[in-house]
């Protein structure tokens, strides 16, 4: 199998990711649980992460880093816990439904005044309908670092001076960014960094997190055992428990942890100008083809590109169904893509979509010309 | 550790402190073990684990203690309610 569905999971991940989790299996007990030699193996695999992806992401409160199943739980945790009854909130057509529907929710059960930035037919924001939204009365700005649909780079940095203007929590959806490029939360003036763990950080699934800025006070979504103040009957305060209750995934956060020494060894700056020279050949042979439709922005493409882009190329091909064109990928080339709407709905609509959906191909550190050579002529074939 | 008839130890609202402070302890080549928290001394209201220190070190421990930025809730002394493996050969 050609895989060529990274925006969703990494398929292919390093061997020590899975050697450590399966290391993890046979010796940890339960994190944050006692202290006998097991459980103390969880935990110190847990504090280490903790550490590791603070240092990744240059953080400075390896406690504020709090662990959960995925990107959508770390989203619903941030949303939920910081956003109260009557707040506007700001985010934008180019959110994933991890982003949306908890907005959606919040629209109906604390009424909140919900505005939305948005898309140009490339999928593209104007950062001055950030400024023209972002008023007095806005408490949250959540917005993605990168689309999942068109690989479209968002400027975090202006979004965020935009909103600190405003006195407003910037919340980031980094499930495309993390590990595919260098993010720099301090640099960013990011308060909330929602990340995935088996996407671009070529973790194991269930794995995911949320980094919290100091001084930002997050309700819990969840509450229960943490292995501390018994006796409370409030969830502690202090971060990491406040957020973490219920017994950690120590073994996938120990699969994790060892995914973040792979991207470290290997250079953040490699793997991502390794992804961006992809993206550009693939993109530079399909647009050769009649009848393929690419969306999103490639201005960028041949031209220096401030802000980068995903290793994502989203298509259709001429008025064909996107699902019928990705089954047959799959069928006749033995080639994995990913149709439809791609919890975008906003953005398909935007783009102009709804209806066609669109297939989307995404690469990985481990994608080789040669499997993209094969996509390219399944493509012309399919297209002729 | 040693036989004494009581231990030092600091306690932690989270497991997270106790990791950071047991890691700086252990640069620093101050003996400190991980163990359960002495819990009728805080009334259950603290992280399940503590560092317990021998009571030579209690100065060290002090000194150190008055330094360090890390956080920590505070540093007791625990009598031990009973001696492992005091009567094993009776």
């Amino acid at each position: 199998m050609i895989y060529l569905d990274n925006g969703a999971t990494t398929l292919y991940k390093p061997d020590s990711v899975i050697d450590a989790v399966v290391n993890a299996m046979k010796t940890q007990g339960n994190a944050s649980r006692g202290a006998h030699g097991a459980t103390l193996n969880a935990s110190r695999a847990v504090y280490d992460a903790r550490v590791k992806i603070a240092k990744f992401f240059n953080f400075d409160k390896p406690s504020n880093v709090i662990f959960t199943c995925n990107s959508t739980e770390a989203l619903n945790i941030a949303i939920n816990g910081v956003i109260k009854v009557g707040d506007r909130v700001v985010s934008t057509d180019t959110e994933h439904n991890s982003v949306l529907r908890p907005l959606y929710h919040l629209q109906k059960e604390r009424n909140i005044d919900l505005q939305f930035v948005k898309a140009d037919t490339k999928g593209l924001l104007n950062i001055s309908d950030f400024e023209a939204l972002v008023d007095d009365k806005t408490k949250v700005v959540v917005v993605n670092h990168i689309s999942n649909l068109t690989g479209n780079v968002n400027d975090i940095k202006s979004i965020s001076e935009i909103a600190h203007r405003k006195n407003a929590i910037l919340i980031v959806d980094g499930s495309q960014s993390a590990g595919t490029r260098k993010v720099d939360v301090k640099e960013l003036g990011i308060d909330i960094y929602c990340f995935t763990g088996h996407k671009g950080l070529y973790g194991p699934q269930g794995t995911g997190g949320l980094l919290v800025a100091d001084g930002i006070e997050i309700e819990p979504l969840k509450r229960g055992g943490s292995g501390v103040k018994t006796y409370e009957e409030e969830q502690p305060s202090e971060y990491p428990t406040r957020l973490e209750a219920g017994t950690l995934n120590s073994h996938g956060i120990a699969g994790l942890s060892a995914a973040i020494d792979f991207l470290n060894e290997t250079g953040i700056d490699n793997i991502e100008k390794k992804e961006l020279e992809l993206t550009k050949y693939f993109y530079n042979e399909i647009t050769k083809i009649d009848g393929i439709k690419v969306y999103g922005d490639f201005a960028w493409v041949g031209e220096d590109t401030p802000l980068g882009h995903a290793a994502i190329v989203s298509l259709n091909i001429k008025d064909y169904d996107s699902g019928e064109v990705s089954d047959a990928l799959s069928n006749d080339y033995g080639i994995a893509t990913r149709p439809g709407a791609h919890c975008a709905p906003r953005l398909h609509m935007a783009l102009g979509t709804k209806h066609q959906g669109a297939i989307r191909f995404s690469f990985s550190y481990f994608t080789t010309y040669e499997e993209l050579d094969t996509a390219i002529i399944a493509l012309k074939e399919i297209a002729s | 550790m040693d036989n004494s008839e009581f231990h030092y130890f600091i306690i932690f609202d989270t497991y997270e402190e106790a990791m950071a402070m047991h890691d700086d302890l252990d640069k620093s080549s101050i003996t400190n073990k991980i163990s359960p928290a002495p819990l009728d001394l805080v009334s259950g209201v603290c992280c399940g684990v503590s560092l317990m220190i021998m009571p030579s070190d209690k100065e060290v421990i002090d000194k150190y203690l008055q330094k360090t930025n890390l956080k920590y809730m505070k540093f007791v002394k625990a009598e031990r309610t009973f001696k492992p493996k005091r009567d094993r050969y009776c």
